[in-house]
């Protein structure tokens, strides 16, 4: 626990130190203008990370999110033109569900690894998508649809109240409820979760099922946001949410990750594109960034495990 | 639990103070601005026609975004754009999506950008419909944004400086039909799905045929991305599912000369007709070879330039045509000793950083 802190500390310090040099070298970086910008550009990762981690804290992984992206993306799009935005979006979100219910199926029933379930899965939806959209991106869509994404509420913009949702939801869920603490325990230890009645095949229903719903609801964030259904834009995405998650300290080894942790990462892993970009960093670097930033936050997540594990339990 | 409450009041917090940042937030007005004034005109630029190099009125920052730099076409491209940056003292800050299905990486730096209060946002679209919210954004901000290669579906974009990409697939079209004889099977290596460059190049191939070879079939279309293994891969299929194949149309050279490989290998050149477009310096021995049969140029080099002219006379109030379409001529064997190279391809050696 102590050795948890230490790290949330130094990483807080270290980010805190980087904003600094940062905003030296280019004053914009902390302008009312650009923090806004970045705080609605960060939404649609911050849902896809929060999405993410469910999974991972059961010990999986969704790779299924690139093509849970786009084939909500051309469903709600689809829909947008046919019944309208407002009908559309939920019967959009059954896609996430659906595809994640499956996820979660296969992964229980017939203890498949969910990596290769949920790559699976990926793919069928990408080429469903193509298949619907017929190639293209989908662009004669009405109006409102871009108001998930554009629109303004009390002055605050939407997306920041529907990522402002997904995270309170999603806390509640994992700590505040029976189905969360079981996601926990069968991430923790499966064996044990399973010996001391735990239902572990109906949890991990409920887990993919849960990041297949919030992975929609990101999909719409970011559809509204290019104003178009677009069938390939966001296939990466399942790559990315798992950086920022991990970055966020959630433990790829599964039992241990917060809310507040994901969209931390998520916001963090925006705010250094967006410095980088600030700064005039050619995009080409930023790849090596970003990636530097990932292999030191998992190699930091295994010192923390291994660390536990030498002090808390015997071999 | 205490803890962790804490840290959702203080996560709500965050969210509620970057809300409040949010309202009514307004730039500071950047530099006082010529008005850009645009004309309604059309203008084709002759292939032989002399750059009329402008001089810009103070020094100007101006934000250049690639959809994509991973290929002879985008760096040829960004050589013309930042060799005449250089050339006419104007400042240039560069930035790519690395792919054309980052279009919200795109609308992000797009927003960076307009936060920089550069003085004009020169823009290659990954999308024509996705990139409309951020480039509304950035004009109703003052930002004046011009379009090069690819521009965007919003009347927001003052200028563009661009391809027309579906004569370059009508030009492929009208020859495939010619050396064919009006009769065969043909094959369509497309570019990536859902990229309107791609879309508009494999219309104008498809029109023709459809419209004046209506004897030639398409027994076979591919998405794909333009480079060379995977049009090899594509093609080395389609050779074996189609053994009666007389031509295939590619939407850019990177993908004919994988399609070429793949020929060569099979044994099948000789008897299948290869056109593409770009013309990229690579593709030149596959010309010479007779392998590829015709390249549609898209003068890359002129094309940066001739962008940054025009935001230049743009930003300097000079009177700006709302399109420029750059010459794109065809290219076959017999042409390929008269062409400009200097239109066409950075100087060997030159890179990016």
């Amino acid at each position: 626990m102590k050795k948890t802190a230490l790290y949330n500390i130094a990483v807080v310090t270290l980010a805190l130190i980087a904003a600094c040099i940062v905003a030296a070298v280019q004053p914009l970086f902390f302008s009312r203008e650009n923090l806004a910008n970045v705080a609605c550009q960060a939404t649609p990762l911050v849902i896809f990370a929060i999405a993410q981690m469910i999974p991972i804290l059961t010990r999986g992984l969704d790779l299924s999110q690139g093509g849970v992206v786009v084939a909500t993306s051309v469903a709600y799009a689809l829909l947008a033109q046919q019944i309208g935005t407002g009908a559309g979006i939920p019967l959009a979100l059954l896609t996430g569900f659906i595809a994640g219910a499956i996820n979660g199926l296969l992964v229980a029933g017939f203890d498949i690894s969910p990596f290769i379930v949920t790559f699976g899965m990926g793919s069928i939806l990408q080429g469903l998508a193509l298949v619907a959209a017929n190639g293209q991106p989908i662009s004669n869509v009405p109006a409102a649809f871009a108001a998930p994404f554009y629109a303004i509420v009390f002055h605050v913009p939407v997306p920041l109240i529907v990522a402002g949702l997904v995270a309170v939801f999603a806390w509640f869920v994992l700590e505040k409820t029976t189905i969360g603490r079981r996601i926990i325990a069968v991430g923790s230890n499966e064996r044990a979760a399973f010996l001391s009645g735990i239902p572990v095949g109906s949890t991990l229903v409920m887990a993919y099922a849960m990041a297949g719903v919030l992975t929609s609801i990101g999909s719409i964030l970011l559809s509204s946001r290019i104003s178009s259904g677009h069938p390939t834009a966001g296939a990466d995405t399942a790559l990315q949410a798992v950086a920022a998650a991990v970055i966020g300290g959630v433990s790829l080894f599964g039992g241990r990750g917060t809310v507040v942790g994901a969209v931390a990462g998520a916001v963090f892993l925006t705010f250094v594109g967006n410095a980088l970009n600030l700064l005039n960093v050619s995009s080409f670097f930023q790849y090596v960034a970003a990636g530097t930033l990932i292999i030191l936050a998992v190699v930091a997540d295994r010192l923390r495990n291994s660390s536990d594990n030498f002090m808390g339990r015997t071999k | 639990m205490k803890r962790k409450s804490i840290s959702v009041f203080l996560l709500l917090l965050v969210i509620a103070t970057v809300g409040v940042l949010v309202w009514r937030s307004n730039l500071p007005s950047g530099p006082t601005r010529n008005k850009v004034v645009v004309t309604n005109a059309v203008v084709h630029v002759d292939e032989n026609a002399s750059l009329q190099d402008p001089k810009p009125i103070r020094r100007y920052k101006i934000g250049v975004l690639f959809p994509f730099l991973a290929s002879p076409f985008w760096v040829n491209e960004a050589y013309g754009i930042l060799d005449q940056a250089k050339k006419l003292n104007v400042d240039v800050v560069w930035l790519s999506a690395d792919g054309y299905d980052n279009i919200a990486k795109q609308n992000s730096q797009i927003e960076d950008l307009a936060v920089q209060h550069v003085d004009a946002i020169l823009l290659a679209a990954t999308s024509a419909t996705g990139t409309v919210p951020a480039v509304n954004r950035a004009s109703s901000l003052g930002i004046p944004v011009f379009a090069h290669v690819t521009s965007s579906d919003t009347g927001k974009v003052l200028s563009s400086v661009i391809d027309d990409d579906v004569s370059i697939g009508r030009k492929q079209g009208e020859f495939m039909g010619k050396v064919l004889g009006g009769q065969g099977q043909v094959a369509m290596l497309d570019g990536p799905a859902a990229a309107d460059w791609s879309t508009r190049r494999v219309r104008g191939f498809k029109d023709v045929l459809a419209q004046e070879y209506p004897g030639i079939r398409i027994v076979a279309e591919r998405y794909g991305t333009p480079d060379r293994d995977d049009a090899l891969r594509l093609t080395q299929d389609i050779l074996s599912a189609n053994p009666n194949l007389n031509g295939i149309f590619t939407v850019a050279d990177g993908m004919a000369m994988g399609a070429a490989d793949a020929a060569v290998a099979a044994g099948r050149i000789g008897s299948i007709t290869i056109t593409t477009a770009s013309f990229s310096r690579e593709a030149v021995p596959y010309m010479e070879k007779g392998l590829i049969k015709l390249n549609v140029d898209e003068n890359p080099v002129l094309m940066g330039r001739l962008s940054i002219n025009n935001v230049v006379n743009g930003l300097n109030g000079t009177p700006v045509p709302q399109i420029i379409y750059v010459p794109n001529p065809a290219i076959t064997a017999q042409s390929l000793r008269s062409v400009d190279a200097a239109h066409q391809w950075a100087p060997p050696g030159w890179t990016l950083h």
